[in-house]
């Protein structure tokens, strides 16, 4: 980043301060220059929006149709509505009801943890004690003492936290507003379960990482890896502390039906993280295990993937040819996808395209799918079949609705049929 | 019977008992549906997350204390939504690496305008990706959306001077951004 001028990053591009800084500043003038475009830009594009046909699409969703692709939610709006009213009104008569001074569910202020007295702000009023607070628990519990947390709890010096299996817990360090650096961000990090992880310090922000994956999603934290020195990690690292061994463990202990739902959160937790062994291994596992068929589909099709990144496309296909041609017509769009991906053979892959494109794919993935198709035909020696397609696809490309990439796609196949 | 949701701004029904509760209902699909424009940009899943979004307010309406604006409300949903989207969507990008949906074609303006404006529209989209989520909907909300600090903070849930701090951090990197595009550079005038 230049060290410029950053009066025009401290104000609004209606500021008269601005307007007059920009007078004799020429880097703020410019600043303001291209703000003042990328605005008209904006209210241009809105405008745009209002004007087409997406506006259309959304006149139906205002009149309540579902318009979900592929998606057919199906949502009784008049029903959600008559359930909204009877909870409006249990909320409007428990307000009635309820004393002046106490806000309904309001979050534990930060110096609750410690033994303070609580404070009474509002959740996004300016903090008076620094430390960790929660932001969001999803996909599963963390606890504290063997309670659960939730977002906006505070955690003090010594805290132990478990997170479950699945569990993403992401915390951030909140100081004084006195004591904040003019340009500082907020440290933030996402524990990912099956974690333990130590609150350390009260005065800067450091964790403990016992067990599991720390991911500093922004700013700057000390992590320390169980009772090795901390050291600071940036945004966008990650710290992890045996997270292929806890995957066997977990394996180990399968013991309940909902094992399957947590084991499946973990390959994706691990999938997320990039950490292809563990997901493949926790796959696996719940396949040997699972019995609902929903989620035997789901893991067989995420484990197919890996299985491809991988090279092993022939274990890959096992997997994929019944899902795609057969029992799971819920998985078996993206199950042909990655089935016809899979294939060497011209012909082979023309003939899986062809059956992919048989389930009725949304029109992107239709488009890339129909330049695929004429790609395997030409790699076939069909030249006639591709050039037919070619063709076909041409109002699309002429109205601009085909996906980029499809689009590059198509004008590569171009290139090769001009050629043959 | 029309049940009324108060806010800042007065009552909202949000049963349908006449025209005027329809209509005001109306009113937060179309608000939860440009808010969730603002924040997704041009995605070809807006139409499924604004039904998502307008699934969750419904769901947490009953949550809803009535002790701020209900837009900042649905603004808060809109950006989890948004937020839970684009993990998933990174990873299904990973697997298909498939482009974005393109704008809608309008037909005001000769085409070379048209065309140009929805070039420019698209590389306003990519700066504004290349942000850090939270700075991407600080200088959505501020200075795109013109909203002021005090209720950014309420959707974003944190204090005013994190918006603040966030908000400049996102204008310095945004005009970078602008600067070294082509088609913003051009006409951001004089170089500094």
């Amino acid at each position: 980043m230049t060290s410029r001028c950053s009066f025009a990053d401290d104000h609004a591009l209606g500021s008269s301060a601005l307007a007059e800084h920009a007078t004799t500043c020429e880097a703020c003038a410019r600043a303001v220059a291209l703000r003042s475009l990328a605005k008209q830009t904006w209210s241009a594009a809105k405008g745009r929006d209002d004007r087409t046909a997406r506006s259309a699409r959304e006149r139906r969703l205002m009149r309540g149709v579902s318009v979900g692709r592929g998606r057919k939610r199906g949502l009784a709006w008049s029903a959600v509505l008559a359930i909204v009213a009877v909870a409006a009104t249990c909320m409007m008569l428990l307000r009635h009801e309820a004393p002046p001074s106490s806000p309904p569910s309001a979050p534990q202020p930060l110096a609750a943890s410690n033994g303070a007295a609580p404070a009474t702000t509002a959740p996004h009023a300016a903090p008076k004690t620094r430390g960790f607070r929660v932001v969001d628990v999803r996909g599963g519990v963390a606890r504290r003492r063997g309670a659960a947390i939730t977002a906006g709890d505070a955690l003090a010096a010594g805290d132990a936290i478990d997170v479950e299996q699945g569990a993403i817990v992401r915390v951030l360090w909140v100081i004084d507003l006195d004591e904040r650096d003019d340009g500082g961000v907020e440290p933030e990090v996402e524990i990912v379960g099956p974690a333990q992880v130590d609150v350390g310090d009260a005065a800067s922000p450091l964790l403990v990482l016992r067990r599991g994956v720390a991911r500093v999603t922004a700013g700057e934290v000390a992590i320390a890896r169980g009772a090795d020195a901390a050291r600071d990690v940036r945004s966008g690292s990650r710290v992890e502390v045996d997270s292929i061994a806890h995957a066997a463990a977990a394996r180990s202990t399968i013991t309940a039906p909902d094992d399957s739902a947590a084991l499946l959160r973990a390959a994706e937790a691990a999938l997320d993280q990039g950490d292809r062994a563990s997901a493949e291994a926790t796959l696996r596992t719940l396949l040997d295990h699972a019995r609902d068929p929903d989620t035997r589909a789901r893991a067989e099709l995420r484990l197919a993937e890996l299985l491809l990144a991988r090279g092993a496309s022939d274990e890959a296909r096992t997997l994929l040819e019944p899902l795609a041609f057969g029992r799971e017509p819920k998985r078996g769009a993206d199950a042909a996808w990655l089935y016809a991906r899979s294939l060497h053979a011209p012909a082979d892959r023309a003939s899986a395209w062809a059956r992919y494109l048989a389930t009725s794919p949304p029109p992107a993935m239709r488009s890339l799918a129909l330049v695929e198709r004429a790609s395997a035909l030409l790699d076939a020696g069909d030249a006639d079949g591709a050039r037919a397609i070619v063709t076909a696809l041409e109002p699309d490309r002429a109205s601009g609705s085909l996906a980029p990439v499809a689009a590059d796609a198509l004008r590569r196949l171009e290139a090769r049929l001009g050629d043959d | 019977m029309a049940i009324a949701v108060k806010d800042r701004s007065g009552a909202l029904p949000v049963g349908r008992a006449n025209e005027a509760d329809e209509a005001r209902w109306d009113d937060l699909v179309a608000t939860v549906h440009r808010q969730m424009r603002s924040l997704a940009g041009p995605s070809r899943d807006l139409e499924d997350l604004t039904q998502s979004a307008l699934e969750q307010v419904l769901r947490a309406l009953d949550g809803f204390r009535g002790d701020g604006e209900l837009s900042t409300f649905t603004y808060r949903i809109c950006m989890n939504v948004v937020l839970n989207h684009r993990r998933w969507w990174r990873r299904w990008l990973l697997r298909f690496d498939l482009g974005d949906a393109p704008d809608p074609v309008d037909s005001r303006g000769g085409p070379r305008e048209v065309a140009l404006e929805r070039e420019r529209t698209q590389h306003l989209h990519a700066c504004l990706e290349r942000l850090a989520p939270a700075k991407r909907f600080a200088v959505i909300l501020a200075d795109l959306e013109e909203l002021p600090a005090s209720r950014i903070a309420e959707i974003m849930e944190c204090p005013e001077a994190t918006v603040r701090s966030r908000l400049r951090q996102a204008r310095r990197e945004l005009t970078e951004l602008l600067a070294s595009d082509a088609l913003f550079a051009d006409r951001g005038g004089p170089r500094s």
